[in-house]
């Protein structure tokens, strides 16, 4: 996991990432010491809850990604299994492209999770 | 990538390029472009980017690539810059690093870097009008009281600093003129005018600043802002701004109409349109706007409980962008598995749009986008 975080720091525009649990348990991070992976995991937590709360309500299916995007700051919150992979880019960065970095460590993040917990 | 493979993925690439001279292809020239930013070569990459722009000026992979090159072109500028202070700190140095910096539009680091050369070089009139920019850009769509003081205070320094500059002048007009505070607006577009008097700017900002003044006078039981210092007006548009009455926002955005929000439907029905999207709502982030001044306009049945969900999202969005220190929120992107929820958030209201799984999600974001610009500035 530590691997994949590495591996997706090394991209353009990602700042950092982080996995933590379902329920805002940190698993691993780098969030380039900016940000507290805490705070960080807490507020995403309770952010990835509620949108899939809205999700249901609004007839979007199961949620495949978040993305917040604000002034200093581009948030993508990728819920896999019962982990949550959340990645931190530049905000100006094209939104494709910068998903397109993500898409590949998210797939090897299901796998890992396949892998420990077999259908 | 070990020495083998490097040279390996440069002949690759080398091959794939003659190839691509000969018959161009978009994904293959993106392929290439991305193949050289892996292995470092900038200027190759260039070279196949301007190649590639010249034969497909408009297809959408390549302009992707150019939006990223121009990133990384930014970030290689900040590189040298810091380069360059760090071997003679000189004044000239920290503006190049902040410009650096601004053009990646990282204006954090850019303000620490201007505060820097301040604190190394004294007072120096540029460095200070650039922050003060940049706190009057972030208020005009923040509307927080903190920055337009942080701006004034900014601007009142750098006048100080060189009692011959015409920016921060006109800039403290502006500010004023953006408040609603006609009186010292006029002065200072008069002193612009004082300094320059070809400043075509100042003078269609004192233009505008007589006829806005007559406008806000002939309002009936408006206050009369005359009496009124500066930081009670900045004061009262952010208390305004956090309720969503439209009185004051109108004053701060200067527009000519009597409520900002009114009649969005049409933007609403045209993006509904242009998007394919199944569901439209414009709408307040606060409910008491939307109850007293109904801001929610409805496009098929049932909407009025999505455009509620949807404005709690559009809250979660400000309570967790804020919780991170990311600043005003602008965009929030919900995919699920059969459809996907784009919400843009400007000034206190959003506008959601539900589209399917196969949409264009960055096409009909920006779609989204535009329409709340101009139906919020109207």
């Amino acid at each position: 996991m530590k691997r994949i975080i590495e591996n997706l720091k090394e991209r353009v525009g990602v700042k950092g990432a982080l996995v933590m649990t379902g329920d805002g348990v940190v698993a691993a991070s780098d969030l380039g010491g900016s940000l507290d992976p805490d705070s960080v995991a807490a507020l995403a937590s309770a952010s990835v809850l509620r949108a899939m709360k809205s999700a249901a309500e609004l007839g979007l299916g199961r949620i495949q990604r978040l993305t917040l995007t604000a002034a200093f700051g581009r948030f993508v919150f990728v819920p896999i299994d019962e982990l949550v992979l959340v990645v931190v880019t530049e905000p100006q960065l094209d939104l494709d492209l910068t998903l397109l970095e993500i898409a590949g460590p998210a797939r090897q993040m299901i796998a890992m999770s396949r892998l420990d917990h077999p259908m | 990538m070990g020495l083998l493979s490097l040279s390996k993925e440069r002949f690759r690439l080398g091959r794939l390029r003659k190839s691509l001279e000969k018959e161009p292809l978009p994904h293959g020239i993106a392929e290439c472009v991305l193949g050289y930013l892996t292995l470092g070569d900038h200027a190759a990459a260039q070279e196949v980017l301007e190649f590639g722009c010249s034969v497909f000026p408009d297809a959408q992979e390549i302009r992707r690539l150019q939006a990223r090159m121009t990133s990384v072109e930014g970030e290689r500028r900040v590189r040298d810059a810091k380069e360059a202070l760090k071997n003679a700190p000189t004044a000239q140095a920290y503006l190049e690093l902040a410009d650096a910096y601004r053009a990646l539009q990282r204006d954090d680091s850019c303000a620490a870097t201007l505060e820097d050369l301040l604190k190394r070089h004294g007072e120096q009139c540029s460095a200070l009008v650039q922050l003060g920019a940049m706190r009057l850009e972030r208020y005009r769509d923040s509307l927080k009281a903190s920055d337009a003081i942080a701006a004034k205070s900014w601007f009142d320094r750098a006048a100080l600093a060189d009692a011959d500059a015409i920016k921060p002048h006109y800039l403290l007009a502006e500010l004023f003129a953006l408040v609603g505070a006609w009186a010292p607006a006029r002065a200072c577009a008069d002193r612009t005018l004082a300094l320059a008097p070809e400043h075509e700017r100042a003078r269609r900002l004192l233009r505008e600043i007589d006829h806005r003044q007559a406008e806000s006078n002939a309002e009936a039981g408006s206050a009369d802002p005359a009496d009124e210092t500066f930081e009670s007006l900045v004061l009262q548009i952010e208390i305004a701004r956090s309720f969503g009455a439209a009185r004051n926002v109108e004053r701060a955005e200067g527009a000519s109409i009597t409520m900002p929000l009114q009649a969005p439907t049409a933007e609403v029905q045209r993006l509904r349109e242009t998007t394919g999207a199944s569901c439209v709502v414009f709408g307040a982030q606060s409910r008491p706007s939307v109850e007293s001044h109904d801001l929610v306009t409805e496009c098929d049945d049932g909407l009025r409980e999505r455009s509620n969900v949807m404005r709690d999202l559009a809250d979660l969005c400000d309570r967790a962008a804020r919780g991170m220190d990311l600043g005003a929120p602008a965009r929030l992107v919900v995919e699920g598995a059969d459809s996907t929820c784009i919400l843009e958030l400007k000034r206190g209201t959003f506008m959601g749009v539900l589209v399917g799984r196969d949409h264009d999600v960055e096409g009909s974001a920006v779609a989204t986008r535009d329409a709340l610009e101009r139906v919020v500035r109207a």
